[in-house]
């Protein structure tokens, strides 16, 4: 055990991941920096950051969250009926945050009904474009009504900058973030291992680069840490692994992944989540007209809960927790999350269909629960370890 | 229930100052009482095409499909907070989610062997009710969903939106009947629902010289039936007639009596109590921002006409989170109607739990803090059962004491 713990500290060190999060530190730093250019915020993954690549804009979700000072600053227009995402981004706006603050546009495609009243609230800090996302995905009608709110969104852009956007550059960024998608999709299937070296918290951190990160600058680093974590030596003793479904968990909001990984040393080895790898499993096409391409594309991801049929959305997640293996799935919900916190039953009763065991949590970002929080995942844990003990003792005798 | 006859003018002697004797009124009531579920479900078993939704900005496409649209609101009438805890405890909707959606759910589980089995709603609607929704496929009922299309801002392209909303909406007929749009019939249901618009808009009109004629509770069934005409559209039409004439005779004489004129921004889903107090309080609702008395343009074919209506409304933030209406421009209206009707207070309302609700009644309270016009915020649930609590009946009577 203490070898194993050595191997794995030593593993870690080798990691470039405190580079890569230099990198981001940097980019930031940078954008808020920067002069001679035009800065777009933007809400949701069912945004085409090809084109705010193309266009020449530097670009960055608004994914910080995981204050609860943000989020009362953000209650000041939401009372506390919004989730504590949603009150964060207008919350970062109403404090003035350097980094929000510096945005000249901020754009979102109506995700959820929450994030629209934000996206309201937000306009009066920043000028704001709404655009429509169909929820139909699979429907013919809603890929080239949504290429049209595409389109909308390129001429936006070319008025923002006064620049029009160039298709060509637009296929560049196409095939270019095709990559980023495609490695950080096969960073995550290094996790599938017996003992993935990553962690899950380490792998949230890589993802961040996809929201702050130029492409350009993207590409190289995550081969980097891919080429990394590809030669280290695969160890074969099997860890407990988890899953974490549901709603969003947001860049700052680490409490769940502490208790875990932190304190527990329990393996998240993959999450279904915006801010995890569901946007990394589809690929735009790179031939034909990219506006479509960029429609059907963006509509064909792994399927936010907000789309419809839900179904795709359930499916997904039970593939991901068969895919990588996991013991037991920790759902969460952010506190008044309808994508997540209405369709919670769809969700674990797929999970049950698989007999995996799950822990439901209703999260936020406060702290007065984490003692609580703590004991219910510790037991959670104790619980899976005691089956596994079992299992692998059942599976000793038979053989 | 009353015939056509006991509709002639009753009150009209010119010195009637309330409705309490109008045959108009005692009609409107029975017309409401006769809009009930079973009645509805009734006509679902003897046949009739029934759905669940469809009853606002699409209503009068529904009518030309040969159906009768049920609003959502009929499901919380009764029965609500047994409903309510179904859905926290066979659907697991979590405790935070408003009443409306878990009272919808609850209501649809249990009556599920009901006659009524497809239900229609629009995707730019709230999110909790879009996913409450696909629960109610595991009781096999049928959902339609006409996809998301939402006009964000005025001056923004709408040639685009418009197409594809003509395309859901007759994507809507083929699911109803198997065959595109009868363009001649929903032409014909427009002019009827412009009709009947201009006759409430009259009577809202007349209430501003005749406050105390018809008080809150048959105003508030007069906007209300102007969605679904109680099933009954001749007599409901004649209802309307009736009232105006009554009101013309009352708004002849000044009225001298003290009264707060309120503008009302949201719904009382839970039934009249709230208006009630309100009336005690010597307050009288002149202004009423929750249905839509706008007309559907004749000028344009007709499913343009029903793209347009909607996405108007959503600028102009009418018709409520339902159809996906814009958060920050409901003041504009609410701001109309305070100056049309000289209402010296809003009463803005919202069911608890709701994010659209609260985000607009918070951006209304700054906006109105800066015009100098008071604004108080209530909360509500859809229960019906339920009395008015302490505080919403403190905070109305309060607020009407301070705008005195």
């Amino acid at each position: 055990m203490a070898n194993d713990v050595q191997n794995t500290t030593k593993q870690k060190a080798k990691l470039p991941l405190q580079g890569f999060a230099k990198l981001i530190e940097e980019e930031q730093q940078a954008l808020l920096d920067a002069k001679d250019v035009k800065k777009v915020g933007y809400i949701c993954n069912y945004t085409p950051v090809e084109l705010l690549a193309a266009a020449g804009v530097r670009h960055s979700r608004l994914i910080k969250a995981g204050s609860a000072k943000t989020v009362s600053a953000g209650e000041l227009y939401t009372q506390s009926v919004f989730c504590d995402f949603t009150k964060s981004c207008i919350g970062f706006f109403q404090e003035g945050d350097p980094f929000y603050k510096s945005f000249d546009k901020v754009y979102n495609f109506h995700t959820c009904a929450t994030m629209k009243r934000a996206s309201e609230v937000i306009e009066q800090f920043v000028p704001t474009r709404l655009l429509n996302l169909p929820k139909l995905r699979s429907s013919e009608d809603a890929r080239n009504f949504f290429r049209e709110e595409i389109l909308n969104f390129k001429d936006d852009l070319g008025e923002l900058t006064g620049k029009p956007v160039d298709d060509a550059e637009v296929h560049r960024q196409i095939t270019l973030y095709n990559q980023a998608r495609s490695i950080l999709k096969r960073i995550s299937e290094l996790r599938k291992r017996p003992d993935p070296a990553l962690t899950g918290a380490e792998y949230l951190d890589l993802v961040r680069g996809y929201y702050y990160l130029p492409v350009e600058t993207l590409v190289p680093a995550l081969e980097q840490v891919l080429r990394h974590l590809d030669d280290l030596p695969e160890r074969m003793e099997r860890r407990l692994r988890l899953m974490v479904s549901g709603s969003i968990m947001a860049d700052g909001d680490r409490r769940l992944l502490d208790i875990l990984e932190g304190e527990l040393g329990a393996r998240i080895v993959i999450e279904d989540h915006c801010a995890g790898v569901r946007p990394f499993y589809h690929k735009i096409s790179e031939v034909g007209d990219p506006y479509q391409a960029l429609a059907n594309g963006y509509l064909e991801q792994a399927p936010c809960a907000r789309m419809k049929p839900l179904e795709d959305g359930v499916t997904f997640s039970g593939k991901l927790a068969q895919e990588y293996s996991v013991d037991g799935v920790i759902y969460v919900f952010l506190k008044f999350c309808a994508c997540y916190g209405v369709s919670k039953k769809e969700f674990i009763t797929e999970f049950q269909k698989q007999g995996l065991s799950i822990l439901e949590l209703s999260s936020d970002y406060s702290e007065s629960d984490y003692g609580q929080l703590k004991t219910r995942i510790e037991a959670f844990i104790e619980v899976l370890n005691e089956r596994g003990d079992a299992k692998s003792h059942e599976q000793h005798i038979n053989a | 229930m009353s015939n056509t006859s006991t509709l002639e003018p009753q009150s009209t002697n010119g010195t009637a100052r309330t409705a309490a004797n109008s045959e108009a009124v005692k009609t409107l009531s029975q017309l409401q009482k006769g809009y009930s579920l079973e009645k509805i479900e009734g006509w679902a078993r003897e046949g009739r095409s029934v759905i669940w939704g469809g009853n606002s900005w699409e209503a009068p496409l529904i009518r030309a499909c040969d159906t009768t649209p049920v609003g959502f609101a009929e499901l919380w009438k009764e029965d609500s907070l047994r409903a309510e805890s179904v859905a926290e405890n066979h659907y697991q909707i979590p405790g935070e989610f408003c009443s409306m959606i878990k009272s919808m759910i609850g209501r649809l589980h249990l009556r599920k062997d009901n006659a009524i089995k497809r239900i229609l709603y629009f995707g730019s609607t709230c999110e909790p009710i879009s996913m409450v929704l696909d629960h109610a496929k595991h009781d096999a009922y049928d959902v339609h969903c006409i996809d998301a299309a939402t006009a964000f801002k005025e001056g923004e392209r709408r040639t685009e939106l418009v197409a594809f909303l003509i395309n859901e909406l007759q994507k809507v007929s083929l699911w109803l009947t198997g065959k595109g749009v009868d363009e001649d019939r929903l032409s014909e249901e427009l002019r009827f629902k412009n009709k009947i618009v201009r006759k409430v808009r009259r009577i809202l009109d007349l209430r501003l010289k005749a406050p105390f004629y018809l008080n809150s509770t048959p105003t508030s069934q007069i906007l209300l039936g102007s969605t679904h005409y109680f099933g009954e559209r001749a007599k409901y039409e004649q209802v309307l007639d009736q009232l105006i004439a009554e009101l013309e005779v009352a708004a002849a004489t000044p009225e001298t009596r003290f009264f707060i004129p309120l503008v009302l921004a949201g719904g009382v889903a839970g039934g009249p109590k709230l208006l009630k107090i309100i009336e005690e309080a010597n307050g009288v609702v002149l202004g009423w921002v929750i249905h839509s008395t706008s007309d559907f343009r004749e000028d344009i074919p007709p499913l343009e006409s029903v793209a347009h209506y909607l996405f108007d409304a959503q600028l102009k933030g009418e018709l409520g989170e339902g159809a996906g209406a814009s958060a920050t421009l409901r003041r504009r209206r609410v701001e109309e109607l305070v100056d049309a009707t000289g209402a010296r207070g809003i009463i803005s309302s919202f069911v608890t739990g709701c994010p659209y609700g609260s985000v607009v009644q918070g951006l209304e309270r700054q906006y109105f803090k800066k015009k100098g016009v008071p604004l108080v915020g209530l909360e509500h649930s859809v229960h019906a059962e339920e009395p008015p609590t302490e505080e919403q009946t403190t905070r109305i009577k309060a607020f009407i004491e301070m705008l005195a």
